[in-house]
């Protein structure tokens, strides 16, 4: 066997096993889906009977012959498409010639007083009109046949044959060719899981909505025939069991969906009466197979990464492709890490932020864009940003001072360095115990700085405490704690610019002035511009020191996004519009953290050339 | 530098210091004051009354374990990315420095929310796997790293590499070794970063038990059982740890900072 061959049939193998995986999955869900409608359906007969057929005239239990006619009438009825089987305690009644209950079986529904599933068919205990004892059961069958064939997975698994031919006979040519089929390949892969799920999706909603027919169709049934049940429809809660009956109106024929409280229900109208209308309302079957799709598109995406795999080990020289696995080995657990804890949070976010999401609440709806809308609408956010970008004011201040500082000491090293490492002590040691330090001495009364006003003559200023100092006040704590990390940075930015650019515009006369101005500076450019574009985007995330020194106060002065943020989160509770806002933050750094990317992206560049 | 600058020198000298001293005085004076407060009248019934106020241990010992969990973490995260991306040619490897500078992106409040949605479902709040498992990459470490692994002369590994060695051996026989300094760097860094992390270990945690020591004072801003030079002297604990570090490794963290920003 050739190795070519060998990665044929390895992407080939990968195919299959990429095609059958999500078909095995969805079929197996079809029938969990068809059972689970056979067991509402065991138990709505069972219900029906119990309330349309009369009782015997000693006791609670039913009178045989009237209790024949209803259950062949329903088997009858042309509309129910339900497939079942009463039986009176083991007889059975509607096919007479059917085998009788096993006796165990009986027994086992007199013990436990449960719809189950034998294996075959769904069972559910038949009490009698007391409610006191199991007099019978109910078998209903799921309708296999009759759910709608997979018609988008078939026509997609077509274009997949298709696809997959092309790209796997490309395998073990140039390495162009099978680039050029794999996108086609991949994209046909991602039809195919989408398909199988859409079909997967329809056939739980068809499950619902049969559930819903066969319930209406029954409940009309029984309104019919007791006229008692017309003006109390709460007697037909036997029927409706996990269902709920609520007023309505007249409605078409069909099943919808809408929101109640919250939640997606399926619905339906069914008409009671003339003139009297009310909605039955079960959960969709549908509602809990999104958690399928990452599933089904995995497994579809299994045959186009195998043909990536055996077209690139095809083309890759030996040496290339060991080491490509070296290194990845190299790369998996910062990959993983951040696959696990950044990527899918993000993802994560994007999901919650278009859902209304409190973890006090059950019920996560989705509501589109309206925390987007609402977060907007809020002047909270906009007094919030405002702050916030007044508060970054501070980074080209500082900036000025520490460039201005690591100027005036660049010539002295020592000093430098001194000092340097003197101002950067703010810098790594604790934000929340600085920030208590700095409360103190900002404390109206008894705070160092309001004391030394009073000596010198001067009003006190509550600097915390007033709405027109708060901001600004922080913003000193701010500088005070990044100058020493700037000054060092352009510190180093000094040392690297070679002397003979200074000497030589010394030799031509420049002043102390023009030398800043026309070669310092210039140079020091791209580090001026890394601190001003990473010490905004670090502004903008100020958290710890407003939370700590005003948290937010006074009447909202110094708010900030991050501490609106977590009060939206952690506060009031709502995680969605918390998440809107986050991500609305994230997307107004974006362009500032775009520049930095494109900045490190160049210093990148500039190694590998 | 002075050397050669002749009278001009002088004069600025006397400006440089003129501006340097008071200016790191200046700097220093909270810290004076933070230290002052906390010791000025009877300074032992000061601390043990803001160890005792709360428990003051745990925090030191919670802050201390992820902070050495997370550093260590970290820097073997960052050194075996940092090779891979530094030394290896491999397929992929241009979309990897992309994807991995793109994790720069996000902004720490949103992947706060939720990463705590996720740690909740996975019952991790509370606890330390929850606290650190969110910290071990740092993006900035690996590039830092992989700045300092680039600058390795080839000749060393080309050595090992007649020798037979893979490159497995070559990462812990000659690139660790000889990048000690680089993965003190980060270590520091990493180590300080997490004792000053704040919004994280506040969100991850409910019970005070398993508070960081940040997190943990930041609760006296409303509690006024312990007075002035209480908490003055809780906020000295707080900071001893992190700027005695400092102070012996001071080197490594300039060399770090100046690396970070010019490279």
């Amino acid at each position: 066997m050739t190795p070519v061959a060998r990665w044929r049939g390895g992407a080939l193998v990968a195919l299959a096993v990429g095609v059958a995986l999500p078909f095995g999955v969805a079929h197996e869900l079809r029938g969990r889906y068809q059972r689970a409608l056979a067991l509402q359906e065991a138990t709505a007969v069972a219900g029906y009977i119990a309330v349309v057929t009369p009782r015997t005239r000693t006791g609670a239990a039913y009178d045989l012959p009237p209790l024949l006619i209803r259950a062949r009438a329903l088997d009858q009825l042309p509309e129910f498409s339900g497939r079942f089987e009463v039986y009176h305690a083991t007889a059975p009644l509607v096919h007479a010639t059917a085998p009788p209950l096993p006796t165990a079986t009986l027994q086992r529904l007199r013990r436990e007083v449960a719809a189950h599933w034998t294996g075959r068919e769904a069972l559910a205990p038949l009490l009698d009109h007391d409610g006191w004892a199991v007099v019978g059961a109910v078998a209903a069958r799921p309708a296999g046949d009759e759910e709608p064939a997979p018609l988008w997975s078939v026509a997609a698994l077509l274009l997949l044959g298709i696809a997959a031919t092309q790209a796997l006979r490309t395998i073990g040519g140039p390495r162009h060719a099978w680039r050029a089929a794999l996108g086609p390949y991949g994209m046909v892969a991602a039809l195919y899981g989408a398909a199988v799920f859409a079909d997967l999706r329809s056939a739980a909603r068809a499950t619902t909505d049969r559930r819903l027919y066969d319930t209406r169709l029954l409940i009309q049934e029984a309104a019919a025939r007791v006229p008692e049940v017309r003006g109390a429809p709460g007697d037909l809660a036997p029927i409706a069991r996990g269902a709920q009956i609520v007023p309505g109106d007249s409605g078409s024929s069909a099943a919808w969906r809408r929101q109640a409280g919250g939640v997606t229900r399926a619905a339906v109208a069914v008409r009671f009466t003339s003139g009297r209308w009310v909605e039955l309302r079960v959960p969709p079957a549908e509602a809990g197979v999104i958690v399928w799709l990452p599933l089904t598109l995995g497994c579809a995406a299994l045959g186009p990464l195998a043909a990536l795999l055996a077209g690139w080990s095809l083309t890759a020289e030996p040496e290339w492709r060991r080491e490509t696995a070296a290194a990845w080995t190299f790369l998996a657990p910062s990959a993983l890490l951040l696959a696990a804890f950044s990527a899918i949070p993000v993802l994560l976010a994007l999901y919650v932020s278009v859902h209304g999401w409190s973890p006090i609440e059950t019920a996560r709806p989705f509501v589109g864009l309206a925390n987007y809308v609402h977060v907007v609408r809020d002047p909270l956010t906009w007094s919030a940003l405002g702050h916030t970008a007044v508060y970054a004011l501070y980074v080209p201040i500082a900036l000025a001072l520490a460039l201005g500082l690591a100027v005036t000491l660049g010539r002295h090293p020592r000093l430098t360095g001194f000092v340097s490492g003197v101002l950067l002590l703010p810098y790594v040691s604790s934000v929340v115990a600085l920030a208590l330090v700095w409360r103190w001495l900002y404390h109206p009364d008894l705070g160092v700085i309001n004391q030394l006003l009073t000596r010198a003559r001067l009003t006190p200023v509550d600097w915390l405490g007033n709405p027109k100092t708060a901001l600004a006040a922080l913003m000193v704590v701010a500088a005070w704690m990044q100058l020493g990390y700037q000054m060092t940075v352009f510190a180093a930015g000094l040392r690297a610019i070679p002397r003979v650019y200074l000497d030589a515009a010394r030799v031509d006369g420049a002043s102390a002035w023009q030398r800043f101005w026309r070669v310092t500076f210039p140079l020091l450019r791209p580090v001026t511009l890394f601190l001003l574009v990473t010490g905004m985007i670090g502004a903008c995330q100020v958290f710890a020191l407003v939370f700590v020194m005003t948290g937010g106060g006074p009447a909202h002065a110094t708010d900030v996004i991050v501490t609106r943020i977590y009060r939206t989160a952690w506060e009031l509770l709502q995680f969605g519009e918390a998440s809107a806002l986050a991500l609305l933050l994230c997307a107004l750094l974006l362009g500032a953290t775009w520049s930095q990317l494109k900045l490190l992206d160049r210093r990148v560049e500039y190694d590998e050339g | 530098m002075t050397r050669g600058e002749g009278g001009r020198g002088t004069r600025d000298g006397w400006l440089a210091y003129a501006l340097g001293l008071p200016l790191a005085v200046l700097a220093l004076a909270p810290f004076l004051y933070m230290v002052v407060t906390a010791v000025r009248d009877q300074p032992i019934e000061t601390f043990v009354a803001a160890a005792t106020t709360m428990p003051f241990d745990r925090f030191l010992l919670t802050s201390l374990v992820l902070s050495l969990a997370v550093a260590s973490g970290q820097v073997f995260t960052s050194a075996t990315a940092a090779y891979a991306l530094a030394r290896l040619r491999f397929a992929g490897r241009e979309r990897v420095l992309l994807v991995y500078l793109s994790a720069l992106m996000a902004p720490g409040i949103l992947l706060a929310i939720p990463r705590f949605l996720l740690i909740d479902a996975l019952g991790w709040v509370d606890r330390y796997r929850g606290l650190v498992s969110t910290e071990l990459v740092s993006v900035t470490g690996i590039f830092l790293l992989r700045q300092f692994f680039r600058t390795i002369p080839r000749d060393l590994e080309d050595a090992a590499r007649l020798e037979g060695a893979r490159e497995w051996t070559i990462f812990w026989r000659v690139i660790l070794p000889v990048s000690r300094p680089a993965l003190v760097t980060l270590g520091v860094l990493a180590f300080a970063d997490q004792w000053r992390s704040f919004l994280w270990p506040l969100v991850a945690t409910r019970a005070e038990s398993m508070r960081p020591v940040e997190v943990g004072i930041a609760d006296l801003r409303g509690l006024y059982e312990l007075s002035g030079p209480g908490q003055m002297a809780a906020a000295t604990l707080a900071v001893l740890p992190v700027v005695l570090v400092y102070c012996v490794a001071r080197r490594y963290f300039v060399r770090g900072i100046s690396e970070t920003g010019l490279r």
